[in-house]
């Protein structure tokens, strides 16, 4: 008896945050997508564990084989093998580091300096905040892959320049949009409110401002991390990135295009990769701040 | 101790900018004074444009007068000091959804003024936060309520609830009443008046609506253009006012007392 009287109904209100994952739930492409992109991180993370061969490693006995579907394939190399006998499913596993891993590092790095940047120019004003908004504007102008192209003429043609040419270029769109958001933001009722409560202005960035401004990053985010990609395969596809025995992906399609008549499938999987993973992050950046901006409504 | 809320020679401008260098002055308040005593209802009322809010706004510290001062128990309220500011003088916003962070939960938004302001432990604040909510007619489910769960009158009353939270000696309210229908309004002013009875705080409201500032008011402030041409007890600004803008303001129905 005892227990049974104890047992009652608990309505607990679901959280925005709980909304916004419900609703991404919902659409079912929006699911795909979210598992394609983790099963591509996976694969990044576990390269060494999932790849049958090192990435570098060359055949002599089995040069430009077809994949294994193809009566001349063999199924020790399932996708194929490049020109120097190199197993094209290993590359392009270890590639992802170079194709995904990078441009995630630079985004995030970007991230965090843009946000920071943008926040503290949003709760400033007059002369500080239109410095802190307009010190990085020169790279702005210039385009992304232009700037990575002059940074790469003067330090030379290797990783580093390429992460840090992409890296600042991102910066300055990160601080806009955060800035933007926050000016908005910080004259509405609710941050006045809360100013009246006689809140400390970290507490107010924080924990009243920020959460309400989470599409914005978002979107922002996501359109960094596709341009960073992209860029990346870019300068690797023109050379100037990535340099050859690394399996970047642009540098493999690049160099996939000399045999393009000979043996089209060692263009076939660096080049679906990149396109999955491109638009599987658009995809649900696209539908996340679809998602925050019903929320809002 | 008389003269529990001073109000003296408060000025306030607001700049627009007229191309690069001309600047036009928009003079909002000009040089009011007054004072109110402790437990008094000021109802403060005008024409659209004649400052109201702008006084409300002042007093609440949300704007910043260019000059005078607020003086309470003679002390002076210094501009931007929102922290020793809120311990004393509250208000109440006309616009609950708007004023009610959309992320959070009641609870957590009413937990804010205690955390930042107390000395409390959080079981303590948290006891504190329910038996606020259950003064104002709410229930203690509401704590964990979004505000967009609630109507337009549970909001009316969570926004008196962070009003009283820290038992200031006065809180102002900007229209606070206006955009509620008439039963729910009648509700918030009956709760409005056993809170004030009960605690004894100062209020100053802005008001377009003659039947509230009648059925409220201990006193009125007569603003236009920014300038207050008259302050005295309703009963005399009601049978027996001085200008002609205040008869029209007080007397749009036709309704006697």
């Amino acid at each position: 008896m005892q227990t049974k009287s104890n047992i009652f109904y608990q309505f607990r209100a679901p959280s925005p945050r709980q909304l916004i994952w419900r609703q991404f739930n919902d659409n079912p492409i929006v699911v795909t997508a979210y598992y394609v992109l983790a099963i591509i991180m996976l694969a990044m993370l576990f390269a060494p564990i999932l790849a049958p061969y090192s990435p570098e490693q060359q055949f002599n006995d089995a040069i430009s084989l077809p994949p294994a579907w193809h009566p001349e394939g063999e199924m020790r190399f399932v996708f194929g093998t490049d020109d120097l006998g190199r197993d094209i499913l290993s590359r392009v596993l270890y590639g992802a580091r170079y194709s995904l891993g990078y441009p995630l590092l630079a985004t995030i790095i970007a991230a965090v300096i843009g946000i920071t940047i943008g926040a503290w120019a949003g709760m400033s004003r007059g002369v500080q905040s239109s410095t802190l908004t307009h010190f990085l504007d020169v790279v702005l102008s210039i385009p992304s892959l232009l700037l990575a192209l002059v940074i790469v003429a003067i330090l030379g043609p290797t990783l580093h320049t390429v992460m840090i040419a992409i890296t600042l270029v991102l910066i300055p769109q990160f601080i806009h949009s955060v800035h933007n958001a926050f000016y908005t933001e910080r004259s509405k009722e609710y941050v006045i409110a809360s100013k009246l409560n006689g809140c400390s202005r970290n507490y107010l960035l924080r924990r009243v401002i920020f959460p309400n401004i989470t599409s914005v990053v978002v979107i922002q985010f996501t359109y960094a991390l596709s341009t960073a990609i992209l860029d990346i395969a870019a300068l690797g596809f023109l050379g100037l990135g990535v340099q050859a025995p690394a399996p970047e992906w642009g540098t493999m399609l690049a160099r996939s295009m000399e045999h393009m008549y000979l043996s089209p499938w060692s263009m076939l999987l660096p080049g679906v990769a990149l396109f999955m993973t491109v638009l599987t992050i658009n995809i649900l950046g696209d539908s996340l701040h679809r998602a925050i901006q019903q929320q809002d409504r | 101790m008389n003269n529990h809320l001073h109000i003296h020679n408060l000025t306030k401008y607001y700049v627009k900018q007229l191309g690069w260098l001309k600047q036009q002055r928009i003079c909002a308040l000009d040089a009011i004074s007054f004072t109110v005593k402790q437990g008094e209802t000021i109802a403060v009322i005008g024409e659209t444009g004649s400052g109201k809010s702008t006084l409300i706004k002042l007093i609440a510290g949300i704007e910043t007068p260019h000059a005078g001062t607020i003086t309470l128990n003679g002390l002076q309220l210094k501009p931007y000091d929102y922290a020793s500011r809120c311990c004393h003088i509250r208000m109440i916003f006309q616009d609950g959804l708007a004023s009610l962070d959309p992320q959070r939960t009641i609870g957590q938004q009413l937990l804010e003024p205690l955390w930042f302001n107390t000395r409390w432990t959080v079981t303590e604040q948290r006891e504190y936060v329910l038996n606020t909510l259950q003064k104002v007619g709410l229930l203690p489910e509401h704590f964990d309520f979004y505000p967009h769960m609630l109507a337009s009158g549970q909001l009316a009353r969570v926004s008196i609830a962070r009003a009283i939270l820290l038992n200031p000696q006065v809180i102002v309210a900007d229209e606070a009443l206006g955009a509620l229908d008439p039963s729910i309004r009648a509700q918030i002013i009956n709760l409005l008046i056993d809170l004030k009875e009960e605690m004894g705080v100062t209020l100053v409201f802005a008001s377009h609506s003659p039947e509230i500032v009648r059925h409220l008011a201990d006193k009125i402030l007569v603003l236009h253009h920014g300038k207050m041409i008259e302050f005295d007890t309703t009963t005399t600004l009601i049978t027996n006012p001085q200008q002609s803008l205040t008869r029209s303001l007080l007397h749009t129905g036709n309704l006697t007392i």
